[in-house]
């Protein structure tokens, strides 16, 4: 079952330059229980898109949206996350969606202590009386692993650590046991002990509690370790998504080859001596206000040939349950038929 | 918000010497108002032309004016007036002007509105626009209360909005909204606590500032009736006897004086106390 379905999801904001797409025409599932991750460089609009999902974006930005995003919430009935009025989606985040953050530092209420904070959530969503919301927020400090809970409950954000602090958010995300969580990059403000602690302990809790997780973020090696599914972005469209084993094993567009090809530990094989350089993409991400024609990528794709530049590509099939946006993918497919 | 234990925040308040000898003073001025009459045993309107212009002395303690009546009696009484008027207004200008920024600065589009009428407010010079208000409405104690809550007002809207502008971009509240909180609820538990330090500096300044102000009204003639003693209309009614006897306008001077320093520090003292980011350096 897919806890959520995305389906020609597009978000614009009107800027001084005239309108920018942000995101554009993304489609994707997260199923029952499992991780998908939207990998992409910054402002690829993987923020973008998990904040639309939420509905949370400025209204300030004469924000336009459309498409549809179809969650299943525990009762089982279909809701439609970009068409539900302002009252039930109110009714819902917090509650049966959650969202962690990518900046600890900031996303806690600086004036409350993070016990205050907690019970919050609990009393909006469980109604339950004071006294309740402080042993459930103490039990929820305990789920996410706080050293000295009891002690912590009474404290302000800016006597915890970072990771504390991202504990925190996370346990104040989870209160009211979420069926899914949306993170938006959070562990990238940590340094990387802490980074794999949190990693570690999402994991056992969406063990213990069969949510659905989208995981937003930009760093390939996380997503190879805690991902089912990938999404890859590049210029607010989808170019690839597959399964996280077929993707590693075999990226089928130029894009998420030349991502892969980045990391550090792909430039360098056992045995073999250290390259002289890493490998990166060459140029800049397009600006939005003035997107090429054709493909996104095929100003900096070296395997871009004259039709890239005529129009957008397809996402098309291009396996199992794998997709990718680049007709030399297609056409390679197409020879191989 | 729910702050810890009292003696304890009261212990961390007196740490810093001056902030402990303004809340004493302030003390002494607010117990000295409040037993005016078995402290000083005369009536502060209580005429003697025998007894006018007398220097400090056992009988008079801070000595008499031009009509012969005991100046701290009449500083004792007037205490009690023009702490009142102060309270009443920074309390009025506080909660009206908050009011008016948090929703200026939070509904975007209502910004636009709000600041150019208070705007407007401010661009008349302030005591010009109390004595325009006093004058229309009569010389009572209210009407001065009233016309200084319009003229602070403007001021306590303008540092909060934007105070709001710049809390309402911060990130916790956009988590507040991902746990499902309502706008009327971030804005009452989420923005506005975080407002709290401007918010008491503005009300100390203005408690400091609305003594000064009632005193320059009663100065100009358009302040409380002259029965009323506050500390204003005697600096006011004795002030072209000043130069034969000082002490005439110097002790109620004084007082002002120390009533207004006193709230100002005894106002930060406060402020970095609430304020739980600054609590450790304290």
């Amino acid at each position: 079952m897919n806890r959520l379905e995305v389906h020609h999801l597009s978000t614009s904001f009107a800027t001084d330059e005239g309108r920018v797409d942000a995101v554009a025409d993304v489609s994707f599932a997260i199923r029952a229980g499992q991780t998908t991750a939207i990998v992409g460089e910054s402002g690829s609009g993987k923020s973008v898109t998990s904040l639309t999902l939420m509905r949370l974006l400025p209204r300030t930005a004469a924000t336009r949206v459309s498409g549809e995003a179809w969650f299943v919430d525990r009762a089982g009935e279909r809701l439609d996350l970009l068409a539900l009025p302002e009252a039930r989606m109110r009714a819902l985040r917090g509650n049966q969606v959650a969202m962690i953050f990518q900046e600890p530092m900031t996303s806690l209420n600086p004036v409350f202590s993070v016990g205050e904070q907690i019970a919050e959530s609990l009393r909006l969503h469980k109604g339950l009386d004071r006294a309740a919301a402080r042993a459930e927020a103490l039990r929820m400090l305990e789920l996410v692993e706080m050293p000295a809970a009891a002690q912590r409950l009474d404290e302000y954000p800016h006597q915890l650590s970072g990771g504390m602090r991202q504990r925190v958010m996370i346990a104040l995300a989870m209160a009211c046991d979420p069926t899914l969580l949306i993170a938006d990059e959070p562990t990238t403000a940590l340094d990387v002990t802490i980074q794999a602690q949190i990693l570690k302990l999402m994991r056992k809790l969406q063990a213990e509690t069969g949510m659905s997780i989208l995981f937003v973020t930009h760093n390939l090696g996380v997503v190879a370790h805690h991902a089912d599914d990938v999404v890859v972005m590049y210029a607010g469209r989808v170019v690839e998504s597959a399964p996280v084993r077929p993707l590693f094993a075999a990226p089928a567009h130029p894009y998420t080859q030349s991502l892969l090809a980045c990391l550090p530990s792909k430039a360098r094989s056992p045995g073999q001596p250290k390259p002289a350089r890493l490998f990166a993409i060459r140029g800049q991400v397009a600006s939005p206000l003035a997107p090429p024609p054709g493909c996104a990528f095929e100003p900096r794709c070296d395997r871009a040939i004259a039709a890239c530049r005529e129009a957008v590509p397809e996402l098309l099939p291009t396996g199992e349950s794998r997709q990718a946006r680049c007709i030399r993918v297609a056409a390679a497919l197409t020879e191989a038929a | 918000m729910r702050l810890p234990v009292l003696p304890l925040v009261v212990r961390k308040l007196f740490r810093r010497r001056i902030v402990l000898g303004a809340a004493i003073a302030l003390a002494a001025v607010i117990v000295v108002s409040l037993l005016a009459g078995p402290l000083s045993g005369f009536d502060p309107n209580e005429t003697a032309v025998s007894q006018r212009l007398h220097r400090p002395s056992v009988e008079h303690l801070l000595g008499t004016d031009e009509l012969g009546r005991d100046i701290f009696a009449r500083i004792a009484f007037g205490g009690r007036f023009s702490l009142t008027i102060a309270l009443l207004t920074s309390a009025g200008a506080v909660l009206a002007g908050t009011l008016l920024g948090l929703v200026a600065g939070f509904f975007r589009r209502l910004d636009a509105l709000v600041m150019r009428v208070v705007d407007a407010m401010m661009s008349f010079p302030d005591i010009l626009l109390a004595i325009a208000l006093v004058g229309i409405l009569g010389p009572s104690m209210l009407n001065v209360v009233l016309a200084l809550v319009l003229v602070y007002t403007p001021r306590v809207a303008r540092v909060v909005r934007a105070s709001t502008l710049v809390v309402r971009e911060l990130l916790f509240v956009e988590a507040a909204r991902a746990v499902g909180v309502s706008t009327t609820r971030i804005l009452l538990r989420h923005v506005l606590p975080n407002l709290m330090s401007p918010i008491l500096v503005q009300a100390s300044f203005i408690f400091a500032y609305a003594i000064l102000a009632e005193a320059a009204l009663s100065f100009l003639g358009v302040g409380v009736p002259p029965e009323i003693p506050t500390w204003g209309t005697m600096v006011a009614g004795s002030q072209q006897y000043a130069h034969q006897a000082l002490w005439i306008v110097l002790f109620p001077g004084l007082s002002i004086i120390v009533t207004a320093l006193s709230l100002q520090l005894l106002g930060d003292g406060i402020r970095d106390l609430l304020d739980p980011r600054l609590r450790k350096s304290m």
